[in-house]
């Protein structure tokens, strides 16, 4: 039997979720742009503030507020880059994230762990940091590594420090990691440039990247401020990992809360942009709904899991978290 | 605030699904279907059922003692059409009638276990009626639960009339819709007969048939006496078909997950033109159950992701050919009700929902669906109820995004105290036994106790308090003497 080539068939590859249209994402992207020009973000830095207002936002230098024109906002959506390259220590453990690629990641960072040689139930320390590392470096499965646990059993103001030395040792994945405030995140950066060979090194082939929480409803901090600037001046990747709770922080109808995570993840990415265009940047998500009874944040509930859909349907690109949250590269 | 006007034709998209193969991919699928129907044709076991399809056009080869029927194209396409788009599932309980319609999904049992985890022991044996009778119950409690399905067979009694037992057993503690396999045409006329006295009488029955019956066409290509006695006299009774065939990649069917999908379709198929040329019009589900083999240890991997693909895929075009669809999916390899198991069913239902299984054939069976558990019942249906809220999606609307209470909060406020909240909350997803709690709260509450020894709890309670619908008067007597009577006449036949 003879069998000819099909004209143009079009085909599917794999499966994906079905949700959202295209005038759905544009309502989101409007009710995003109303509230930022409208109501705007609180920033907690004044240097952010100077920088916001030098592109051409306009800043209200007693409250602390600046609101974006939606000009700027499209402009730093668009000069971001949708491609990136996660390199690894080892080269073979290199990833790039676009389009609707997929990967997963541990999740971070946790306060407690289960120990596993006696069950017990206590504040991590820094060994845990390092074996926690140590393991996620053997899974194939995880691509990329994020600071499952911090070091408690180091002061304060440098444990991010002692984190760094204790994870960049233990894999040669791409590892993700919060900053505390600028000074730190310029210290870690030095960190892993010694590991790496130098600063210009580690520009070229960065082993890390930053995650900064901005606070819902609508805030980004001082020191969220600072990590965005110092890693967009160093070329590394930042990843605006918002958090809001539906009922809590953001409304309690899901769209509403997608628009206020929105509205911060974008915000972070304008100061990001401004300070040094082109730097890639992250758009995280760690969204989901309060569960009203128990005053808890429910993040193994399924509002969590559509709210992360939906934030992945603006473009997957790697999804942070095992299991759990989907974050992606940048608005399109 | 600002004015907001009324919305120009703007696309939605209600709830979140899947998107899997596009039309040409179907069509691609449909037409190796007919390719094979026609060309290769079935093996069908009963000269009744092969005289029906060569009557209707259908071409028949005599190869040594097997049958060949090969069906033409035109045949297949208008039994597709004849076969109803819409389908009522009535209950006993008018309350339980439940809608198959695209796009819809519910869950029910996974069947057929042939063993049980003892509720009280924990024990694993073979079921008995009793164990039916318990399950049908929790089940009947248990609002995600669209119809029951026999979960477990009454192997306790003799196997001419287990059928019979099973609905007996079945239809006293639901008053959801019923799915059996009967087995012979005989017990499709007896469980009819059982059935009209539980809903007081014939008439009243054919106008709100509360039973289908389940067949399962063999694998590759083969129809059996049993599966087209039951099809033939079940189409003359007006009751509707359910078909399952059960292809194992790589053993009963192909090694791709394609020509799986290409093979069970002609399965299907078959069982539909014999359906509708029957009776034209019979409501007929489109069923699926393939899975791969374990080509390591030989065994049917139901907890594979492959079952989720494949059930995905009959959906698809169940749905192509617009016909009701039952999604076999979430049964789990693991033998206990554990994390194993969670993910198996968690994984596989997820992607049967959100492509719309409308009744996903799934609850309570481990062991690669040997086994029942009253705890993973428990479970199943928990996140059956979540996944509720998660196919729902997100709905997006001026209301929805409430623009004015955002502005009105406005950076480093609070929604918590919010009248919008308040109005709202309902909505948000509770979890009943997932624990949410904090770890002193949880602590408080379970004592510790793990999902599994709560679910099992939850098990027992339902048992010894859930009351099903009661039977007419009179009818627990009327099915007793119809099972006596077919005992009886068994008798003579096996004297004889």
């Amino acid at each position: 039997m003879i069998r000819n080539l099909f004209a143009g068939k079009v085909q599917l590859e794999g499966l994906s979720m079905n949700i959202f249209t295209e005038d759905d994402l544009d309502q989101i992207h409007c009710a995003t742009l109303e509230v930022l020009e409208r109501t705007g973000l609180f920033i907690g830095s004044k240097e952010a503030r100077e920088i916001l207002d030098g592109g051409g936002a306009v800043v209200d230098e007693k409250a602390k507020t600046v609101k974006f024109p939606p000009y700027l906002v499209e402009d730093s959506i668009r000069s971001a880059p949708s491609k990136v390259l996660l390199a690894g220590r080892n080269p073979k453990n290199d990833i790039v994230l676009e389009s609707k690629r997929v990967g997963f990641t541990n999740f971070g960072e946790a306060v407690f762990v289960i120990d596993p040689y006696t069950g017990e139930r206590r504040e991590t320390t820094k060994k845990d940091v390092e074996e926690s590392a140590r393991l996620i470096d053997y899974l194939d499965q995880l691509d990329v590594y994020i600071k499952a646990a911090g070091s408690s059993d180091a002061p304060m103001e440098t444990a991010n420090l002692h984190n760094a030395e204790a994870w960049m040792p233990n894999t040669s994945k791409h590892g993700f990691m919060g900053g505390t405030n600028g000074y730190i995140t310029k210290k870690i950066f030095e960190i892993a440039a010694t590991i790496v060979g130098g600063k210009d090194k580690l520009r070229e082939r960065p082993i890390l990247s930053t995650v900064t929480c901005p606070i819902s409803p609508l805030q980004l901090g001082e020191d969220t401020c600072e990590i965005i600037m110092e890693s967009a001046r160093a070329g590394i990747m930042v990843n605006v990992l918002s958090m809001a709770m539906a009922g809590g922080s953001s409304p309690v109808t899901l769209a509403g809360t997608l628009v206020i995570h929105n509205a911060e993840v974008l915000g972070g990415l304008v100061l990001n942009q401004l300070t040094s265009k082109g730097a890639p940047f992250m758009y995280g998500s760690s969204t989901t709904a309060m569960d009203l009874r128990f005053a808890s944040a429910a993040v193994g509930c399924p509002e969590c899991a559509m709210i992360n859909a939906a934030v992945a349907r603006w473009r997957v690109t790697i999804s942070c978290r095992a299991g759990l949250q989907a974050g992606r590269l940048i608005p399109k | 605030m600002i004015r907001s006007s009324v919305v120009a034709g703007m696309d939605k998209v209600s709830g979140f699904g899947l998107k899997a193969f596009s039309q040409d991919e179907l069509d691609l699928i449909h037409c190796a279907s007919m390719d094979l129907l026609w060309h290769t044709g079935i093996y069908v076991e009963s000269e009744k059922a092969v005289n029906i399809l060569h009557g209707s056009g259908a071409s028949v080869e005599r190869r040594g003692d097997r049958t060949i029927v090969k069906i033409p194209p035109f045949l297949i396409e208008d039994c597709i059409r004849s076969a109803p788009s819409h389908i009522v599932l009535h209950g006993r309980d008018p309350r339980q009638d439940y809608t198959l319609e695209p796009m819809h999904f519910g869950f029910t049992l996974f069947g057929e276990n042939t063993k049980v985890n003892d509720l009280l022991s924990g024990e694993n044996r073979s079921c008995k009626k009793k164990d039916l009778e318990d399950a049908i119950r929790v089940a009947d409690a248990l609002d995600q639960i669209v119809i029951v399905t026999k979960c477990m067979g009454a192997q306790d009694k003799p196997s001419a009339t287990q059928a019979l037992h099973n609905f007996e057993a079945m239809v006293s503690n639901t008053g959801k819709h019923v799915a059996i396999g009967p087995f012979s045409a005989v017990n499709c006329r007896k469980i009819v007969e059982m059935g009209a006295a539980c809903i007081g009488g014939i008439d009243e029955f054919q106008k709100r048939p509360f039973i289908t019956f389940v067949v399962c066409p063999s694998s590759p290509l083969t129809l059996v006496n049993q599966c087209t006695e039951v099809i033939i006299e079940s189409a003359r009774l007006g009751i509707g078909i359910c078909s399952i065939p059960m292809p194992l990649c790589g053993a009963t069917s192909t090694c791709t997950l394609a020509g799986t999908l290409v093979s069970q379709n002609a399965e299907v198929l078959s069982s539909l033109v014999l359906t509708q040329l029957v009776a034209k019009g019979t409501p007929f589900i489109y069923g699926s159950c393939a899975t791969i083999m374990d080509m390591k240890l030989g065994n049917a991997a139901l907890g594979a992701p492959e079952y989720g693909l494949l059930s995905v895929g009959a959906t698809r075009l169940a749905q192509y050919y617009k016909i009701p669809n039952w999604c076999g999916s979430g049964v789990s390899d693991s033998k206990l009700p554990d994390a194993q198991s969670a993910y198996e069913f968690a994984m596989n239902t997820t992607m049967s929902a959100l492509a719309g299984g409308n009744i996903i054939f799934s609850c309570g069976s481990l062991e690669s669906g040997l086994t029942f558990d009253f705890a993973k019942l428990i479970m199943d249906a928990e996140h059956a109820e979540r996944l509720k809220i998660a196919v729902g999606g997100i709905d997006v609307t001026h209301e929805e995004i409430a623009l004015n209470v955002l502005k009105e909060v406005g950076p480093g406020g609070e929604f918590l105290t919010h009248n919008h909240t308040l109005e709202n909350m309902g909505r948000l997803s509770q979890s009943n036994l997932f624990d949410r709690t904090n770890r002193e709260a949880w602590l408080e509450h379970t004592g510790g106790k793990d999902l599994t020894e709560r679910a099992y709890e939850t098990a027992k309670y339902l048992l010894e308090h859930h009351k099903p619908m009661e039977l007419p008067i009179g009818a627990a007597e009327a099915m007793r003497g119809i099972i006596k009577e077919r005992e009886a006449e068994i008798e003579i036949e096996d004297n004889r």
